[in-house]
């Protein structure tokens, strides 16, 4: 039971940070980011490259040091190339969104490519920058997950504040809710989509950074990473930004269960089967609204 | 204030709006009548930059506005209501109010635009932490034209102000766009209610068919006996 | 026999029309020219050809779902994959002739299609795009970890159904048969059905059109066409594995689909061998060739906004128009 809900919370954290800023993408501009988890295997690798780089210097040996100029690296490139995809290829297609899909689809392939070329197709380990264990209600796991839990919480608590409190916020759920109007009373919803895409990829971004340490990265872990977060989307509802964040939780504490329950090799279908009945039985997801375009 | 020379828009190949020419003066409010479909919310839209015009231009203040984006138009100083208010409805009335002066920096000036909102509003003011969505109709078309104000425009383009509202609604609403007048905002109007149109309209232009077949005064154009039997019904 | 031959006669002259019309020119010329490919003798080539009508089938049956219907599936590789890997079942465990065992697959992709399209009935955009990518997960993770059907392994050396040449020409036969009956679907009055759906579901519904059927029918219809398509791909490679589920063959059906032209059915020639072709001559660069294959595809994408097909052909029909001097 303790397991459960230790890493039943930690996998929602991770969850959370993936699918936030897929929702806010979706519910802005409807736009669906298939690289949305090529960002993360993105910064993912700059990380591991920069932190490898880094190493070669003599003098520089403070591993925190080098893995948070790492991080800052990384996320700095995340969201100029999130910046940049809007710019570029999301913008000029947005009126047909098969179209997004495609090239965001060819991006997300880009990626995986340019990883493989630029390093190599063999999986890499990232030193955990939070060292040792803790040992939480009788469970033991690695203090990292502990910093990816504190970290999701902060983060998430500081998107919702400033997508509810600060003028940018407020313009995003103007455009979300009527792109017309919004740009009547002088919006750029141009600019507000450039804003959450980065937002979004920000905070993929920051998942890579807190998960990707202790993990093993690969060529092809993007995929997984952008299904997770498509399905709690879907799960939470498409463009809802609490229904997202309970649907990570609720995901992530479902999925825990079934791994003990039942068998950890079925944790691979288990979500996709609670995906399917949830789709039969409210295709609008948790909190998600009752009109669906 | 606002000048359209030789519009045309077309939808595909139907013709929307045919050699629009249309002036409106500082200080004055202008009223554009004419039956459903005719063209009159496309015409607002041109104007406001929600759709392209494929011929002519359309100039504000001595500027060529044809070519901008909407919200390049809104930052320009025109603020255009739209038809079926267009709220954002899942957002209170005040965070729509605070949307409305999304172009407006000056602190003082906003302060000042509350005031007089929420003096020809009153209503608003009781409801000002509730959601858009949950106001009653008229509610809500105080609210468009109160957001719209916010911008302190220098042209304000309101459609359909009393579309499907009470008859006591409507001449409220009515009464405010006159006490809009006497601050010195200037408005063009676009309404189907002739009658209440050319109560308050300085210059009325009639558009039938995507094309202006008649303008001027309200004294100029009862004299019309066609204008008297299709739209005054007299 | 008087009626038979003026019968004869106008087909014959209604034939000469369409053949001096230019997309009739260009379609008999393509014809001709692939029909050509098997005597040039080049092995290699002929095998690369295969691949490409193989998947031309596939793209056109997302062609007719998601551009004609509207129904846009990501998960069309579960078809593509069920249909596969009972072909392969078929022929190497009960030792059944190539033809028949392409019979039953299909059926098998027309079961699945009907599967996956009734749950899938109430859905629509992304949400519809995720309940058919589940659905063909799921599928790739039961083959992947279950023990049935050769495993993680898959099945492997089945028969060859012929020399190349002799496969070659089974393939075009199977590709062109194909391509005819769904164009022919497309622009009938089931089709005309599929469109007014896609365009106005709510309004169809409002003008009598059931559209809970005629939404299945088109699901089964393009499930039938995958499914042929997986099976022709098995037995031309002569072997299975679970990695046919992969969303990978989804999207490959959707990127060949739209780089042709989505909802035209014969852009899918033009995508599939466009990218069966470019993948192929990209090959030499070893690792580089995916990088480039990938950035080609999203200049692609980016900057053919109704896939290259068309607007390469009305380049060229202003062409043919100034040689005739008009």
């Amino acid at each position: 039971m303790e397991e459960i809900l230790i890493f039943g919370t930690i996998q929602g954290a991770l969850l959370a940070l993936l699918a936030l800023g897929f929702s806010l993408v979706y519910g802005v501009g409807g736009l669906l980011n298939l690289a949305h988890g090529a960002f993360f295997l993105i910064t993912a690798y700059i990380v591991y490259w920069t932190i490898h780089l880094l190493t070669s210097i003599p003098g520089l040996s403070y591993y925190p040091l080098v893995f948070g100029i790492a991080a800052v690296v990384g996320l700095s490139s995340v969201v100029t190339i999130g910046a940049v995809t809007y710019l570029g290829l999301m913008k000029p297609l947005q009126k047909s969104h098969i179209g997004v899909v495609l090239v965001t689809f060819a991006m997300a392939f880009f990626f995986e490519q340019f990883v493989k070329f630029v390093g190599d197709p063999k999986t890499h380990y990232i030193v955990p920058v939070v060292p040792g264990t803790v040992t939480l209600l009788g469970i033991t796991f690695p203090a990292q997950l502990l910093a990816l839990v504190f970290g999701s919480v902060i983060l998430v608590t500081l998107v919702t504040l400033f997508i509810s409190k600060s003028t940018i916020g407020k313009s995003i759920r103007a455009v979300s809710q009527d792109p017309e109007a919004a740009e009547l009373v002088g919006i750029n919803t141009d600019m507000v989509m450039m804003t959450s895409v980065m937002i979004s990829a920000l905070l993929v971004g920051f998942a890579a950074v807190l998960y990707a340490p202790g993990n093993y990265i690969a060529p092809r872990i993007g995929w997984g990473y952008l299904l997770l977060a498509f399905s709690v989307t879907i799960f939470g509802g498409m463009g809802s930004i609490p229904g997202s964040i309970l649907g990570a939780y609720v995901m992530g504490y479902a999925t825990t269960l079934t791994d003990y329950l039942i068998s950890p090799s079925f944790s691979q279908i288990v979500p996709l089967i609670v995906i399917l009945v949830m789709l039969l039985v409210r295709p609008q997801g948790l909190l998600g609204k009752k009109r669906l375009q | 204030m606002l000048e359209l020379k030789k519009v045309y828009h077309y939808y595909g190949k139907a013709k929307a709006l045919e050699e629009i020419n249309l002036t409106v003066e500082d200080n004055s409010l202008d009223a554009v009548i004419g039956p459903n479909g005719a063209g009159k919310t496309t015409l607002l839209r041109a104007i406001s930059g929600l759709e392209e015009i494929d011929r002519g231009r359309i100039i504000f203040n001595g500027e060529r506005i044809d070519e901008l984006e909407a919200h390049e138009i809104a930052g320009r100083g025109i603020a255009h209501c739209p038809e079926r208010r267009r709220l954002f409805y899942d957002m209170t009335v005040m965070e729509n109010i605070q949307l409305g002066a999304f172009t407006l920096k000056d602190k003082a000036k906003y302060s000042k635009l509350l005031d007089f909102v929420f003096e020809i509003f009153p209503r608003l003011h009781e409801r000002m932490k509730q959601r858009a969505g949950t106001l009653s109709g008229g509610e809500q078309q105080m609210l468009a034209i109160a957001r719209s104000l916010m911008a302190n425009p220098k042209l304000l383009l309101l459609d359909e102000p009393s579309l499907g509202l009470a008859p006591k609604v409507k001449s409220r609403i009515f009464e405010a766009i006159l006490q809009i007048k006497q601050e010195g905002t200037t408005t063009l109007l676009v309404e189907q209610d002739a009658v209440l149109a050319m109560a308050v309209a300085d210059t009325i232009y009639v558009l039938e068919d995507g094309k202006i077949e008649m303008s001027g005064t309200r004294e100029e154009l009862e004299k019309e006996p066609r204008i008297k039997r299709v739209y005054l019904g007299i | 026999m008087m009626k038979l031959q003026f019968d004869w006669r106008s087909r014959l002259s209604r034939f000469r029309v369409w053949a001096l019309s230019f997309r009739g020119g260009i379609t008999l010329l393509c014809l001709v020219g692939l029909l050509l490919v098997p005597l040039t003798g080049r092995e290699y080539l002929a095998r690369i050809v295969i691949t490409a009508m193989i998947l031309t089938i596939f793209a056109a049956s997302w062609d007719l779902l998601a551009g004609f219907a509207g129904q846009v599936s990501f998960g069309h590789a579960a078809f593509f994959g069920i249909s596969g890997y009972v072909t392969a079942a078929f022929v190497k465990f009960v030792g059944a002739p190539w033809f028949l065992a392409i019979f039953i697959g299909t059926g098998w992709a027309v079961v699945f299609s009907l599967l996956i399209g009734i749950p899938c009935l109430r859905l629509k955009g992304p949400y519809l795009a995720l309940g058919t990518l589940a659905f063909a997960l799921i599928l790739y993770n039961l083959f992947l970890t279950g023990t049935w059907l050769g495993g993680t392994e898959g099945i492997s050396a089945l028969p060859n159904i012929g020399s190349v040449f002799v496969e070659f020409y089974i393939m075009a036969a199977f590709m062109v048969a194909s391509l005819i009956i769904m164009r022919a679907i497309v622009d009938s009055r089931l089709g005309t059905i599929l469109k007014a759906i896609r365009d106005d579901e709510v309004g169809a519904d409002a003008a009598g059109i059931n559209t809970t059927v005629y939404k299945l029918v088109a699901f089964m219809v393009s499930g039938l066409f995958a499914g042929i398509s997986g099976a022709l791909f098995v037995l031309d490679i002569t072997a299975v594995n679970p990695a046919v589920y992969q969303p990978l063959y989804s999207f490959y059906a959707i990127i060949m689909a739209s780089i042709g032209g989505i909802a035209t059915i014969y852009g899918s020639i033009v995508g599939s061998f466009l990218f069966t072709l470019l993948s192929e001559f990209l090959r030499p660069l070893a690792a580089a060739s995916l990088l480039i294959f990938a950035t080609l595809l999203i200049l692609i994408i980016r900057f053919s906004e109704e896939g290259v097909m068309n607007p390469f052909l009305e380049h060229v029909r202003d062409l043919w128009d100034k040689i005739r001097g008009r």
